[in-house]
């Protein structure tokens, strides 16, 4: 595939993944695959992506106080684990097996966006002992509703184990179990949306380090692809969180759970097709 | 001005946010702009867009180090010196983010249990990314 043409693959992985809230680069696995990219160069190339889309995404955050630094430390420690486990497994196990695996991940990100309200404000959960010795609570002010928002995170305990197998998803899959990681944050440790979604863009890019740093080592890392994807995602997020201002997000939405499903069904006709 | 309070007057005035952003913004800029550096410099000297060969070591380190600095001497290998700068800048942005928290956790915010957090990650990133004992 020529190198213009996975930059600008990059960039409409980037900019889908910025309007719609996700993480840019949900879809680069998929869309690299589907131009005959070898699924396991795709997803090192991803684990790049998503180094330079959190770290893209994450300073205007950081800047408004939003992610909880108590609640990464905490998670780091079992994400980063399992990510080292993950991509360590994908050097291993069979082709055709991980397009299985990232169809059902999109499917599964599919199902998460489609059940999941715009923004969410949980209700208020006494904190269990440990999670408040952990620290999960905090306070961030939010500018849509011009108010400032207290929130104090539970069962620390569980999200701890469930982020081990997000973080093992993650490393295994590069961008493709960003959503997964914003689910746990925001399903079990009932943080609101913006500091989930927050939080976890910065774990996620600690996440995929770990996976970058198996891939380099099993040689996965191929100059070809992560030259024009390092070059584009960045360029495809920025324009995407520009215009996703101006985007409605019932229509942002729409076009996300459009194409996780195309690429789902697709990937895992691929997987049929690629055993056969 | 005792102690207690120049300590207490410094942690007020110490932005972590500020830093973080600058060192997660910093990073993927620069990262960014060896990879368009490395790009152009292919383009130049009329070579493909990308160096050919896959980046394989046995930790960043060695890959900057052995592989990369020797680079330097044939402007032919620029390219690829020059993206291996850009990924080894991208591999330690939010490796440098997680050595500052530690910092912060251990001098600023003086939480044990969250500088014990931060420490094993930590601890556990330097051997994989800096060393291949991981």
């Amino acid at each position: 595939m020529p190198f213009v043409g996975i930059v600008l693959l990059a960039i409409v992985a980037g900019f889908v993944g910025a309007v719609s809230g996700m993480g840019g680069g949900v879809i680069i696995i998929p869309l690299l695959t589907a131009f005959g990219v070898d699924i396991k160069e795709a997803i090192a190339a991803s684990a790049l992506a998503l180094i330079a889309i959190s770290s893209s995404a994450t300073p205007g955050y950081v800047r408004r106080h939003i992610p909880n630094f108590n609640v990464s430390a905490f998670l780091e420690l079992f994400a980063v684990v399992g990510a080292f486990l993950g991509a360590v497994t994908i050097v291993a196990v069979g082709r055709h097996l991980l397009f299985f695996l990232c169809g059902a991940v999109l499917m599964a990100s599919w199902v998460v966006l489609r059940q999941r309200p715009p923004v969410t404000h949980p209700p208020a959960v006494p904190p269990d002992a440990f999670s408040q010795w952990v620290g999960l609570d905090g306070c961030y002010y939010d500018h849509a509703e011009s108010r400032a928002i207290e929130y104090a995170g539970s069962h620390a305990a569980l999200g701890g184990a469930l982020m081990f197998g997000a973080g093992l998803l993650t490393g295994a899959l590069g961008t493709g179990a960003s959503a997964l990681t914003v689910l746990v944050h925001e399903g079990v440790l009932k943080l609101p949306t913006k500091v989930s979604v927050t939080t976890s863009t910065l774990i996620v890019g600690l996440v995929a380090l770990a996976g970058a740093e198996v891939y380099l080592e099993a040689g996965l890392l191929n100059p070809s692809l992560i030259a024009p994807v390092m070059l584009g995602v960045p360029v495809g997020a920025m324009l995407g969180a520009k215009l996703l201002l101006r985007f409605q997000s019932g229509l942002a939405r729409r076009i996300l759970l459009s194409t996780l499903m195309i690429l789902g069904v697709e990937m895992i006709l691929h997987g049929f097709l690629s055993r056969s | 001005m005792t102690r207690d309070v120049r300590r207490a007057l410094w942690v007020a005035s110490f932005d972590m946010e500020s830093l973080i952003s600058l060192i997660l913004q910093g990073g993927v800029l620069l990262s960014t702009g060896l990879v368009a550096a490395s790009f152009a410099v292919s383009w130049m000297l009329r070579l493909p867009p990308a160096p050919s060969e896959n980046l394989h070591a046995r930790s960043l380190t060695a890959l900057v180090i052995l592989q990369g600095l020797p680079l330097a001497e044939s402007p032919a290998s620029w390219p690829r010196l020059l993206l291996i700068l850009g990924v080894a800048v991208l591999m330690l942005t939010p490796y440098t983010r997680v050595l500052v928290t530690t910092l912060y956790f251990a001098a600023v915010h003086r939480s044990w249990k969250h500088l014990a957090f931060t420490g094993i990650v930590l601890i556990l990133a330097t051997l994989a990314v800096l060393t291949d004992w991981l």
